[in-house]
């Protein structure tokens, strides 16, 4: 089925991803949707309440949202060219709210309080163009709700989350889908979000329900760890997989930043007192400066340094990961029991 | 900052320190992050500024803060004067203290 026709061929969905409630009718694949007791009929018939703010999700021609964005008034808060013309940008209007753009995966429209969500995707599968969606997307509409996003993977051990932070290459993938493949719940691959529940503790939400893996670390899994792990997707830059994964938030647990590039690889230091700028700049998104969003940064980063344990763990090239996930479950288990 | 107006330490262990409510501050384990919400800018202060700062917040002017810190960090009054008037001069300059003449609204 040619990749537009696929697009509206779906009922409509709820599902949770980042701390949203998310409301939408196309193929979502890395949007699992909630279990059908959850969600009563989406055409005009009581709902139950949302969990959390409700996000709806909508598809639509491009015309729509350039049609929508003013010619003045906007502002450029983001504008990535790695030399072959502009790669994503992002733009702010006070009024009409956040106009994300990504080239290969086309154009996003945010509320500004990341309860409406126009996607202009070009004309490819959609856990392809999806990418875009929950890779920068809904990452910004959930900031937008007031939650925190951190560039970190994520898996639950014992009823918590253990966060695996660091920046692109240090393993996060590998030791989330080793972690994941020893028994750990699946939360998130890239980008956890991050809330505090009644009692001022953190929660961490799901994110979405995929993981892309580099060719050499799949080629590390054997074919039965493989589909135990996830079903493939698709290939792109990486292999996308599709795992099973919770709906609910769990408790912060611990925290686990990679190091790389160091010697005695491997190892698992205790961080009694984790540098708030390490913290602050582990944050998915940079460019989003209003008052309240940093404030809640620094607020969610204070309260992870003053409540959730928190070590580092040096990778070096070559680290063996069966070997590395198998450490950290254990100390992870040992930690939170 | 009016830099000549504050040049000399006394005249900053006189004057009426607030901090604006456009700044917000968070402990850390061994510093805390003050955050200037008009600037959009963090800064870090270590223990012991930190500390300044919070006997600052809870005192009528810098001079009354001096007692209380001399007795607590162990160094003579005349030190922490020095530091303590330092310290006023550059929070002022980011905007996360501001300093008044006394008896100024």
């Amino acid at each position: 089925m040619p990749a537009r026709a696929e697009r509206s061929a779906a009922a409509p969905w709820r599902s949770r991803a980042f701390g949203l409630e998310l409301e939408g009718s196309f193929p979502a694949p890395g949007l699992p949707p909630l279990p059908p007791d959850r969600v009563t009929s989406l055409r005009g018939a009581a709902r139950p309440a949302p969990a959390a703010p409700l996000t709806r999700l909508e598809l639509v021609e491009p015309r729509t949202i350039d049609q929508a964005w003013p010619d003045s008034g906007a502002r450029r808060l983001l504008a990535e060219d790695l030399g072959q013309g502009l790669e994503r940008t992002i733009d702010h209007h006070p009024e009409i709210g956040y106009r994300l753009f990504a080239r290969g995966f086309g154009l996003a429209l945010v509320s500004p309080d990341g309860r409406l969500v126009r996607c202009a995707p070009p004309d490819l599968a959609p856990w392809r163009w999806q990418r875009f969606l929950v890779g920068r997307v809904l990452p910004w509409a959930a900031i937008l709700s007031g939650l925190e996003a951190f560039h970190a993977g994520a898996v639950a051990v014992g009823g918590k989350a253990i966060a695996l932070v660091g920046p692109s290459g240090a393993g996060k993938t590998s030791l989330v889908a080793r972690l994941v493949l020893a028994g750990a719940g699946f939360l998130t691959d890239d980008v956890l979000a991050l809330d505090r529940a009644s009692d001022g503790a953190l929660r961490a939400h799901p994110g979405a329900s995929v993981v892309g893996l580099r060719a050499a670390e799949l080629e590390q899994l054997s074919a039965a760890e493989r589909e135990r792990l996830g079903t493939l997707l698709g290939n792109d830059d990486k292999a996308y997989l599709s795992l099973a994964r919770s709906h609910e938030a769990v408790p912060l647990g611990a925290v686990y930043f990679l190091t790389t590039g160091e010697r005695a690889g491997g190892s698992i230091e205790p961080l009694p007192a984790p540098d708030p700028r390490i913290l602050m700049a582990s944050t998915f998104v940079l460019t989003l400066a209003t008052p309240d969003r940093l404030q809640n940064l620094l607020d969610v980063c204070a309260e992870i340094a003053s409540s959730v344990p928190a070590h580092r763990v040096r990778v070096e090239p070559g680290t063996d990961a069966r070997a590395l996930a198998a450490r950290l479950d254990a100390h992870a288990r040992a930690l939170l029991s | 900052m009016d830099r000549v107006r504050w040049e000399r330490d006394a005249d900053v262990l006189a004057a009426r320190v607030v901090v604006p409510d456009h700044v917000v501050s968070r402990a850390f384990v061994d510093q805390s992050v003050a955050l200037n919400l008009r600037t959009s800018r963090y800064y870090s202060l270590n223990v012991t500024a930190s500390r300044m700062l919070e006997v600052l917040a809870q005192s009528d002017t810098p001079a009354e803060a001096v007692t209380a810190l001399s007795a607590e960090l162990g160094e003579p009054q005349t030190v922490i004067e020095r530091s303590l008037a330092g310290l006023c001069r550059e929070l002022a300059e980011r905007g996360l203290i501001e300093l008044r003449d006394a008896g100024e609204g």
